[in-house]
């Protein structure tokens, strides 16, 4: 008992015991589980980094799309108005578009402005159709969207 | 290789495959041993099969959080054999199939009577026993495996030195205790 009976004694046969139950001994390959899981892993990476590449594309190509033709003239829905469609108001000051608002402050009654407001944003469809009554309104309304007027 | 890092963790949650192995032959014996020590009715390899794969399951953001890798590997296979246990069906099946592999043991052999001393312990003694001799943690590490305050595995950890020194001092008891597991 002597020295088994100390604390030391003990916690170095502790210690022995257990190194015998195996702590320091080997294990076997690791499970096809966790393999498979791992190739799971690498797979998903991947896709995440594509998707992420796909998106940052598709952005680029909707912004320069959007930038080319969020403004322009079409048939009213009787045929009898142009319409300007604006979807995206803070690309509203672009020179295309400024030339196309010369053109509907010209004569605001023969036009209807179809896009995105301000005021309109809380709407479900995130768009609404404004029909210009004058040239005031038609003037404080491109204001409100970022104009340059 | 350092297992304080979140680095290894974090690669082989991307599939890094060097990294998890790198992982599992490190932890994995001490892993499994400590399984086989503290939940003997669990299946020791089972539970740190499942540990792994719930580490690789996990997010990103939460292995980010993880800052003492091995205590908390320990804490994954913990609750892996606890579920385990917790699944009647699963155990029964087990048991009927294989018998729970036991460390190899040498009749007569102090150590080994010392070890089934261990194994007549109460739980939570057994445990701060386990993890701090089998696993080699510290009372800190062992306290992240528990979820416990390290004053409280210390406290065990005493109780229990102090019960294992008890019981080799009783007359007879080292052979009938010996009896049980052997």
């Amino acid at each position: 008992m002597s020295e088994h009976n100390t604390d030391a004694g003990l916690t170095d046969r502790l210690e022995k015991a257990a190194r015998r139950s195996g702590a320091s001994g080997s294990i076997g390959p690791m499970p096809t589980d966790v393999r498979r899981e791992l190739a799971h892993r690498r797979v998903s990476v991947a896709a995440k980094r594509a998707g992420l590449t796909l998106a940052l594309g598709l952005f680029i190509s909707a912004a320069i799309w959007f930038g080319a033709e969020s403004v322009s003239p079409g048939p009213d829905d009787t045929g009898e108005h142009p319409v300007v469609a604006i979807n995206d108001p803070h690309l509203i000051s672009t020179p295309r578009r400024i030339d196309l608002l010369d053109e509907i402050l010209a004569d605001p009654g023969a036009w209807r402005l179809a896009g995105r407001v301000p005021e309109a944003r809380s709407m479900p469809s995130g768009s609404a159709t404004i029909r210009v009554g004058g040239r005031t309104d038609l003037e404080e309304m491109l204001r409100g969207l970022g104009g340059a007027r | 290789m350092s297992l304080s890092s979140t680095n290894l963790l974090l690669r082989m949650h991307r599939g890094d495959e060097g990294a998890a192995r790198a992982l599992w032959d490190s932890l994995g014996p001490a892993l499994v041993a400590y399984v086989r020590a503290s939940r003997p009715g669990a299946s020791a390899e089972d539970a740190v099969q499942e540990a792994f794969l719930s580490a690789l399951r996990m997010q990103r953001r939460e292995l980010k959080k993880v800052r003492d890798v091995r205590a908390w590997m320990y804490r994954l296979v913990r609750n892996a054999a606890m579920n385990q246990l917790r699944s009647e069906t699963r155990l029964r099946a087990r048991e009927a199939a294989s018998p729970v592999p036991e460390p190899a043991q040498e009749q007569g052999s102090t150590t080994d009577q010392l070890w089934c001393l261990v194994a007549d312990l109460p739980d939570d003694q057994r445990e701060a026993v386990v993890l701090k001799h089998v696993a080699g943690l510290t009372f800190d590490q062992a306290s992240i495996v528990l979820e416990i305050p390290r004053s409280t595995i210390a406290g065990r950890y005493k109780s229990a030195i102090e019960s294992l020194r008890v019981s080799e001092r009783a007359p007879g008891g080292e052979p009938e205790r010996r009896k049980a597991h052997v």
